[in-house]
């Protein structure tokens, strides 16, 4: 196979013992590659029911079809897989930087690490060798420090690492696993589950080639390919980037502020991503192979957090910014800053010390539960030191390293209707009170509360519904584009870019120039909407219900936003029964959310037909 | 003469790490994608110093004169190192007289090192591929030259 | 007098356009496309890759008059009043 390697390793870290599987043509051309091996291999090898943090649980690393060759932008993406412990259900997650590609060109595709190891240890895989090594001196350590200590251990400075930091080893559920300092597979909390098998880091050396089956015809089309990735379709990412969303979003009563009591920041101008650009960003570099270049880096300026570094997002300013009712960009990038270091969610940890704020002015936690803080909306300082907090389990941070969901049952007094999260994973930076194509979108993505897996705020923002009113025939909407991003995380192809593939036959004709497996565009779409129904089986397995699409927080059915362009929206369960039964009748499923027989057989997963039948009434 | 010899020259202000220059130029080599392959190599510093750095075609080349073997040759006409393989037997002096680790060891065994694609129609595949337009194909007293004109740009924005 | 429309740049617009908020000269029976095509016009190609996608409205672009979001088929039918406000924002897909 060209650029496929065919390879798998398995690790199984209670025995110490590695073995080499492969997979053929046929995984390849039904599953691409990143969403699609992660779905395939987890429901394969993981035995329905067990807890997130049983040694049974693999943790699953995947390439994309793409990663390790110069189609923009995929060299180095790679997904990261396992039962999630802040949900049980599917975790997932994505990230790039420099390790993906180098996983490919040490050989392999897929990792499938199960067990626990008797004591701390790392992996360190050498172009087709693989090594089990102590972490001892490791434990303990942040991600970077342990990035930085493996290299200079193994002599090479360029070892790719991806690893946890305390929150994985304190088994925080929003942990999540860092590389290259500044990108993660974030959420989920697969760090937590990197940490439940006493496994420090992933540690990669990689000198193979990657080869393609057509490299003129595939040369030929990346120089269109990356003309039109540095025209104006990318230009927002390059220029003020996803920041630029502040000062939107706040216009638009789309801004989820101070815990989602607020859907605008009157403070936003100070939060802005001009004021990012204008004084904080210090450069704008790239990710691997990617002819975009978006990646903002900032510096904190003056305070107490002077000389803090950290990559900038929309959504962790969002999560750190408004959301706590903060408007210090210095403690905003201490506080990201913090989540690279401790190895947490940058966005759901956020959304948890928001939660908490709230908890704390309504006398739900008090100063002396905070360690000494004044955990009031608004403080920068406070914020900051909670990060640390959660990931080291002290004080109320032990209860809110369990995610707002948990924290929420434990902490009681009502906390439950204001605890931000969906299945149990934290709601990102959309208001669905005023979105409801997005509101579908999230009720419905696999992983819980996550805007990733579909974007489908674009066609509420767009204009090309209206934004206020549920409608059926958005259901069609919401599973195009989770087919089209599924297909996008199986290449993987980086979401910024989205817009120089012109639909699905421009990804296929890549597809086909780099392996040289034949795809047409329908052929394409259908993967897309085999790895969503799959996804699908496998919550079902893990007992997801039609109840649990259902269940928004209480804040989002019963709390009208205040004021703004949005002001007096809320999601309503006749607006939940109405998008859901669009979206299960356009996805061809029975009105509780499961897949019917026809469907499998369409998509050829009629041997995972018993899942379906085992629930159905 | 190596004010005359051509060489790949990043703008360190322009470099932002992306690595598309190690993709094409293994690519244009090796006719697959392998960083570790390639003669111009990317150095990424925490937290955001970015440089791809390659051959700069030394006068009196220190590689050169390294060799115990007289593997390495330097062309008169251009400057670029060439090796005789039939000679070469890997022992890497050279790749510790370089001080820029332009020049790496090949598994054959040979050496790796920029030959400025000269069979290429077109030039250096790198300088064509760098998204960032942060590789120029120069020579020292064009760098120079650069620098005075820059230089003078500035004061003469000051003194309006 | 001349009618004018108020309108508000954010991000990458605002960029293109070099301000952040401006007032237009607003000639009688102008759609909200007609508008945009005549904004391009005047402060040229980048601003009209940020908001135009050859005659239509670019895919990922909010439009908004006077606070509610417009459709992007409706934007050569809507026809502006003198004194409304006229809002575009870029989106982002893929998060982030």
């Amino acid at each position: 196979m060209n650029a496929y390697t065919g390879k798998i390793l398995y690790i199984d870290l209670t025995c110490g013992s590695c073995k080499t599987g492969f997979y053929d043509e046929a995984m390849a051309g039904d599953y691409i590659g990143g969403t699609g091996f992660g779905v395939k291999m987890l429901i394969d090898h993981l035995k329905p029911g067990l807890d997130a943090f049983d040694p049974g649980n693999p943790l699953i690393y995947v390439s994309g079809a793409t990663t390790g060759t110069i189609v923009p932008c995929t060299a180095s993406k790679f997904g990261v897989f396992a039962k999630s412990p802040a949900t049980g259900l599917l975790g997932e997650a994505y990230s790039t930087g420099q390790w993906g590609a180098e996983l490919r060109a040490a050989g392999y595709d897929v990792l499938v690490i199960t067990g626990k190891a008797p004591k701390p240890v790392y992996l360190f895989i050498d172009d087709g060798t693989v090594q089990i090594r102590s972490a001892r001196k490791l434990w303990g350590k942040s991600t970077w420090e342990a990035e930085q200590a493996i290299r200079d251990e193994l002599g090479d400075q360029n070892i790719r690492v991806s690893g946890i930091g305390r929150a994985g080893e304190n088994l925080n559920r929003l942990a999540c696993i860092i590389n290259d300092r500044f990108r993660a597979a974030g959420r989920t909390g697969l760090g937590a589950v990197m940490g439940s098998k006493n496994l420090k880091a992933v540690a990669l050396r990689g000198t193979q080639d990657v080869s393609v089956a057509d490299p003129e015809g595939l040369m030929a089309f990346c120089r269109d390919l990356f003309e039109r990735a540095k025209g104006p379709a990318t230009a927002k990412y390059r220029t003020l980037g996803t920041p630029a969303n502040m000062l939107t979003m706040s216009a638009q009563g789309a801004l989820p502020t101070r815990n989602y009591r607020e859907a605008e920041f009157e403070k936003v101008e100070n939060v802005s991503g001009e004021r990012l650009n204008e004084q904080f960003i210090t450069k704008i570099q790239g990710c691997s192979a990617c002819p975009c270049r978006c990646e903002h880096i900032a510096k904190a300026r003056e305070g107490r957090f002077k000389g803090a570094v950290s990559r900038m997002e929309y959504e962790p300013m969002m999560a750190f910014g408004p959301y706590c009712g903060v408007d210090d960009m210095n403690a905003i990038i201490k506080a990201i800053e913090s989540c690279n270091i401790y190895g947490v969610d940058a966005i759901g940890a956020g959304i948890v010390v928001g939660f908490a704020m709230e908890c704390y002015e309504r006398g739900l936690i008090t100063k002396e539960d905070a360690g000494g803080l004044e955990l009031n909306f608004g403080n920068g300082e406070a914020m900051v030191e909670m990060v640390r907090k959660m990931s080291e389990r002290e004080d109320i941070g032990d209860i809110l390293a369990e995610g707002v969901m948990r924290a929420a049952e434990k902490i009681g007094g009502g906390a439950a209707h204001f605890a931000m999260h969906i299945k149990g994973l934290e709601l990102t930076g959309y208001d669905i009170r005023g979105l409801k194509t997005a509101a579908l979108g999230y009720a419905v993505s696999r992983r819980g509360g996550d805007h990733q897996r579909h974007g489908s705020y674009g066609w509420d923002l767009s204009g090309k519904v209206d934004r206020f009113k549920a409608e059926p025939g958005r259901g069609a909407l919401v599973m195009g584009d989770e087919d089209m991003y599924a297909v996008i995380d199986s290449m993987i192809i980086c979401k910024f870019t989205r817009t120089i593939w012109q639909g699905y036959e421009d990804i296929a004709k890549v597809y086909s120039l780099v392996t040289g497996i034949p795809m047409e565009a329908d052929q394409l779409r259908l993967c897309g909407e085999r790895m969503s129904n799959l996804a699908r089986l496998f919550n079902i397995r893990e007992g997801m219900t039609r109840r649990d699409d259902e269940l928004l927080p209480a804040r989002i059915h019963e709390d009208p936003i205040p004021g703004g362009a949005a002001k007096g929206s809320v999601v309503t369960p006749e607006d939940m029964a109405i998008l859901l039964d669009g979206y299960y009748a356009a996805r061809g499923w029975d009105n509780q959310g499961v897949p019917t027989d026809e469907k499998l057989d369409e998509l050829g997963l009629g041997a995972y037909a018993s899942i379906a039948e085992g629930v159905r009434a | 003469m190596n004010n005359k010899y051509k060489f790949v020259s990043v703008d360190i202000g322009k470099c932002v790490g992306c690595r598309v220059c190690e993709y094409a130029c293994s690519m244009e080599k090796f006719k697959a994608f392998n960083p570790a392959k390639s003669r111009i190599r990317v150095v990424r510093l925490y937290p955001h110093t970015n440089a791809a750095l390659n051959c700069r075609m030394c006068q009196d080349a220190p590689c050169v004169i390294a060799c115990p073997r007289k593997a390495l040759t330097q062309s008169q006409e251009n400057g670029v190192i060439h090796v005789d393989d039939k000679l070469c037997d890997g022992c890497g002096w050279c790749v510790k007289a370089c001080e820029f680790g332009a020049i790496a060891l090949d598994p054959k065994p040979t050496v790796c090192i920029c030959d400025l694609c000269e069979k290429r129609e077109g030039g250096p595949t790198c300088v064509e591929w760098c998204p960032e337009k942060a590789l120029e194909l120069t020579t020292t007293d064009g760098l120079s030259q650069k620098a005075r004109i820059e230089a003078v740009e500035k004061l003469a924005e000051a003194m309006e | 007098m001349t009618e004018t429309v108020q309108l508000q740049y954010f991000g990458s617009v605002r960029a293109a356009a070099c301000c952040a908020e401006e007032q237009a000269p607003l000639a009688e029976n102008t759609s909200v496309l007609q508008l945009l095509h005549q904004l391009a016009d005047a402060h040229g190609e980048a601003f009209r890759g940020e908001v135009l996608s050859g005659e239509a409205l670019r895919d990922d672009l909010t439009a908004s008059v006077n606070g509610a979001i417009i459709q992007h088929a409706a934007a050569e039918d809507i026809v502006l009043q003198p004194g409304d406000t006229v809002a575009l924002f870029p989106i982002f897909p893929g998060g982030g």
